[in-house]
């Protein structure tokens, strides 16, 4: 059995119902408290990202940094040299020893938190929609980031990769950032592979990277994983899946004889739905999920499969933090 | 296996079929549904490349079940028919036993009801001409049933209703059992062949014989078609125990004396001690405990003795087939009962057993007795030796009178008659008046007076070619040493009855016209070699007593089942009919020779009737000039020890093939399977419908 976040009744009451149809009409969110409201908020200011690596910042932040900087946070000594700051010689140990030695204090810098989207139209699927579930989980996390003065960029792929919103830091961006996510719109295949490529390509700095997506990627998903490996990111896979895809006998279930039609490249699949190929395609759901599971951990990459119908305040408050992406 | 209507079955599953086939190649419409990604569906259903038609219908459960079904209800349109052992033709004769031995109750109620019920049995499932052919594959069968003589019941049919009705007909007899006739009707009706081109015109049929086989003829017989032999009884039974002889006499020498003596045969293999009960009219008038020993069996290869029962007709009586493969015989422990009584007048005299065994109708007898009476017997103008001697010799002829040849020309004219003076006349060679009178007359040669009979001019020498043995004067006569060597061949007038014939013309004849009753010889006694023949003297004293006793002998000699009881009545009598008085205690319903049979006679003095089952009947009759009702006795014995051994027989051989033996459902031939495709078919289609539902909503 893959593990999967806990399932509860979604909160966002401001989406309408989906349906599973092509000729499916989904009333998107249009303003950002559709998005996460101030009763969230308040909640989401107490957390903050937290990366199982430390990076290097490019300004000065709140953030603990490998280099030695002008924090308060003692770290080390160092002998004295010339044109040193006298300021930072510890004169208590020059007074017992008769040694000059300079004070070394924890460089302090920001954090690059990079949310990436799927805006595939694959993802435009499931009650609640997958899409808008990313849109509503992307603008929680990159809320803390802003929050925490981290330096939040966000991204949106499809084909490629789509838009981006670079360096966005402090709680007086929240409104630039909702603005963009609310933005997103499906529509397109997915090039995973070159979404990631240039991802790679185009980074300005480590930082914790989290990706939002259903990773149902025809094409395969190692090939574009594989490229953020040597990035020095972070990486968080968030697997969103609707529990019409993690469960296709349950509500709004598929029956009889059915023309699957894929929503992406249009390919056209006729079955029979039976008990028997129900089970099957439960157990080729729990196996896909379990490699790719298997291939994060192998890379140092966190996988977490949510439903869409979690709760954004379950997900958040209580998931998140219990796997480790936030504290 | 067979198949009613595989042509019509055929066609119709070309109509089908294909169709079937065909929707659901059409059957590809399908709900569209949009999904995220088919990787997922793709992994998990084998069929995604659906469009090969022929891996859809490999994997189509609901497809498969429709076929089947379909396929069974094609299966039950063509009527299949399950065979047990058959018989290969189109055509089947059912022959009947309906013997005395089968109203044996070892069975119950009885074997003729067993052999019935299997009979009807097999009618229910014959292969029958299926619900859409005009009966052209139906099977034919036709019923006869047998016993002394055989009757068709029902000719060719495939009607079942017909058939049953035949067979519910078929009443017991108690007479012997004769295949013979019953296999030469079978064979008038089922010969295949053209007689001119002597090509088949018709399948061969097969014949079933429903019987216990106790057949007296079956070594005589030889059959070239196919039979089978249903045995009917049960072999384990106890074994029964009869009358196989009886018979009564008057002493010559006091009319009053009746000596009864019965024989009594044991077919157990163990002693019976069985009561004789003897009865005359209503009335039992004594009774004797006797034991008659037990049955054995002999090997009748090492019986080369002259004596015992190995000798009779009947010595083929039961040979089963011994595990060792030797033929045994059994032959029946036998003992003789005598019983003597004083009466005079004319009396009917039973004997009957006390026992219960299997077979009641051979547990009793009867004889009748006629008044006793001595005969004055006129003898006119004898010119031999011979025939005065021989009437003296008979027993209860009390005077025989000489009459010369003018006073009986006289008494011809004149007196119109004898009846007051003589029982009976015998004439020799004296001319005789164109009408004679009334009354009895044993006539030797002078026949050509009377009218209607003519001699021939040219003599010429005979013999005895055939003659009537059921005749009292035929009573132990053998008539075929009988040689004239001259005479005049004569022409008789139709309603002259020909008990003796010869190579060019009666050698006897029984005449009854205008109240004369003659018995006619055309020739000389001298010139035949009768006066040197014992066979004279019985008939000599057969025709006197005959003649005498009105066409009623001394003692009435029993009947047996099935022969043809002739009764010689007065010429007005009216009202004639016959009734069993007395019958077995087996009936098990009115039998056939039950109630109130009114007959016709087939001549103003004669009439016959046909007595199926032993037992007493009564004539009876009036004569126009008198008002009270006549009646006359007459007795119907089976007497046939093949009969009162009633041992089933396990096999059948007929001449020198052993038939093949079916028992039980095994001999049934056809059981219609339709119906048990269709229901079959019904469940396959229930089963179709609770997989797709299903599938439609799970």
């Amino acid at each position: 059995m893959m593990s999967q976040a806990p399932s509860q009744s979604s909160g966002g009451g401001a989406v309408m119902p989906t349906t599973m149809t092509g000729a499916r009409r989904v009333q998107r969110p249009t303003r950002i408290d559709d998005l996460i409201d101030s009763e969230l908020m308040a909640k989401l200011d107490q957390l903050d990202v937290m990366s199982r690596k430390i990076f290097a910042g490019k300004i000065q932040g709140e953030r603990r940094s490998k280099r030695r900087g002008q924090s308060v946070e003692f770290a080390d000594y160092r002998s004295y040299v010339p044109g040193d700051d006298l300021r930072y010689i510890d004169w208590n140990v020059y007074g017992r020893l008769d040694v000059l030695f300079l004070k070394l204090f924890l460089e302090e810098e920001d954090l690059s938190l990079y949310l990436v989207v799927d805006t595939s139209q694959s993802m435009d699927y499931g009650e609640p929609d997958k899409l808008i579930f990313a849109q509503r989980l992307a603008m929680a996390l990159g809320y803390i980031g802003l929050v925490n003065h981290n330096r939040v960029t966000l991204a949106s792929f499809d084909t490629g990769l789509n838009s981006r919103l670079p360096n966005l830091r402090g709680r007086q961006k929240t409104r630039q950032m909702g603005e963009w996510i609310l933005g997103l719109q499906p529509e397109g295949e997915t090039d995973f592979d070159s979404a990631m490529k240039s991802l790679a390509l185009s980074r300005e700095g480590k930082g914790v990277m989290i990706i939002l997506s259903d990773f149902l990627f025809k094409r395969g998903y190692e090939k574009g994983l594989r490229y953020l490996i040597g990035g020095g990111f972070d990486t968080f896979v968030l697997q969103s899946l609707s529990p019409q895809e993690i469960d296709p006998g349950g509500t709004n279930a598929l029956t009889g004889d059915l023309k699957l039609r894929d929503v992406e490249d249009g390919d056209l699949s006729e079955v029979t739905v039976s008990a028997a190929l129900l089970k099957r395609y439960e157990e080729n759901l729990n196996a896909y999920c379990g490699r790719l599971r298997d291939y994060c951990i192998r890379r140092a990459m966190m996988h977490m499969l949510l439903r869409t119908d979690m709760s954004m305040d379950t997900l958040v408050l209580e998931y998140l933090r219990m796997r480790g992406l936030l504290r | 296996m067979t198949w009613a209507s595989p042509g019509l079955a055929l066609i119709v599953a070309a109509c089908v079929v294909p169709p079937l086939i065909l929707l659901y190649f059409l059957k590809l419409r399908r709900r569209e549904v949009s999904i995220p990604s088919t990787l997922l569906w793709m992994q998990s259903v084998q069929d995604l490349q659906a469009n090969a038609p022929f891996q859809r219908l490999r994997m189509n459960l609901l497809l498969f079940l429709q076929l089947l079904a379909l396929c069974l209800m094609l299966l039950a349109l063509a009527q299949p028919q399950w065979a047990g052992v058959t018989t290969s033709s189109s055509r089947t004769v059912l022959l009947i036993d309906r013997s005395g031995s089968m109203t044996a109750r070892d069975v119950e109620p009885t074997r003729l009801a067993e052999a019935k019920r299997q009979a009807v049995e097999y009618v229910k499932n014959i292969r029958t001409g299926g619900l859409f052919s005009r009966g052209g594959q139906a099977e034919q069968v036709m019923i006869i049933s047998f016993a002394q003589e055989a009757r068709v019941q029902c000719p060719f049919t495939s009607s079942q209703a017909e058939l049953t009705e035949a067979i519910e007909s078929i009443g017991p007899t108690h007479e012997r059992t004769s295949l013979a006739r019953a296999l030469e009707l079978a064979r008038a009706y089922t010969i295949n062949t053209d007689p001119e081109t002597d090509k088949p015109i018709g399948p061969p049929a097969t014949l079933i014989v429903f019987s216990d086989g106790q057949i007296r003829d079956l070594s005589d017989l030889v059959t070239r078609d196919t039979v089978l032999y249903r045995p009917i009884g049960d072999e384990a039974a106890l074994g029964n125990v009869g009358i196989v002889e009886f018979g009564a006499d008057r002493a010559p020498t006091n009319l009053s004396e009746i000596v009864v003596y019965a024989r009594i045969a044991n077919y157990r293999m163990t002693p019976a001690l069985v009561d004789v009960l003897f009865s005359v009219g209503d009335q039992l008038v004594g009774s004797k405990r006797i034991e008659v020993p037990a049955a054995y069996q002999e090997d009748p290869r090492q019986d080369t003795g002259a004596e015992g029962p190995a000798e009779s007709d009947d010595a083929e009586a039961d040979a089963p087939i011994q595990p060792g493969g030797a033929a045994l015989t059994l032959r029946p422990g036998m003992t003789g009962v005598e019983f003597p009584l004083v009466q005079a007048r004319g009396v009917t005299i039973g004997v009957s057993l006390d026992l219960d065994d299997v077979l009641k109708a051979d547990n009793q007898a009867f004889v009748v007795v006629p008044q006793a009476k001595r005969l004055r017997v006129g003898l006119v103008d004898a010119k031999s030796f011979f025939i005065p001697t021989a009437v003296e010799g008979v027993p209860f002829v009390e005077v025989v009178e000489m009459i010369p040849a003018p006073r009986f020309q006289e008494m011809m004219t004149t007196d119109r008659g004898q009846p007051d003076t003589y029982d009976m006349m015998i004439v020799d060679n004296v001319a005789l008046p164109a009408q004679l009178p009334a009354g009895r007359y044993l006539i030797f040669s002078s026949y050509e007076g009377l009218d209607g009979f003519e001699a021939s001019t040219e003599e010429k020498p005979d013999g005895a070619q055939v003659w009537d043995e059921q005749h009292p004067v035929s009573h132990w006569v053998n008539f075929n040493p009988l040689y004239v060597h001259s005479y005049h061949p004569m022409s008789v007038p139709t309603e002259a009855h020909v008990l003796v014939d010869g190579a060019f013309g009666p050698l006897l004849v029984e005449y009854v016209h205008g109240g004369a009753h003659c018995l006619i010889l055309p020739f000389e006694f001298l010139k035949s070699n009768w006066m040197l023949d014992e066979n004279m003297l019985k008939f000599v004293q057969n025709a006197v007593n005959y003649l005498g006793h009105s066409g009623q002998m001394v003692v009435s000699e029993p009947y047996e089942p099935g022969e043809t009881v002739v009764a010689r009545l007065p010429r007005d009598a009216t009202d004639i009919a016959m009734r069993l008085v007395s019958q077995a205690e087996d009936e098990g319903g009115a039998g056939a020779g039950a109630g109130r049979k009114v007959l016709t006679p087939i001549d103003p003095a004669m009439t016959t009737y046909r007595a199926e089952r032993a037992g007493l009947y009564a004539l009876s009759f009036r004569q126009s000039d008198e008002e009270e009702e006549q009646t006359r006795y007459i007795a119907v014995n089976m007497g046939s020890d093949l009969e009162s051994n009633v041992r089933p027989s396990p096999t059948l051989r007929i001449g020198t093939d052993e038939t093949r033996t079916v028992r039980g459902e095994d001999g049934l031939q056809k059981k219609p399977l339709w119906p048990w495709l269709l229901l079959a078919a019904l469940a396959v289609i229930t089963v179709e419908w609770w997989v797709y539902s299903r599938r439609a909503f799970i």
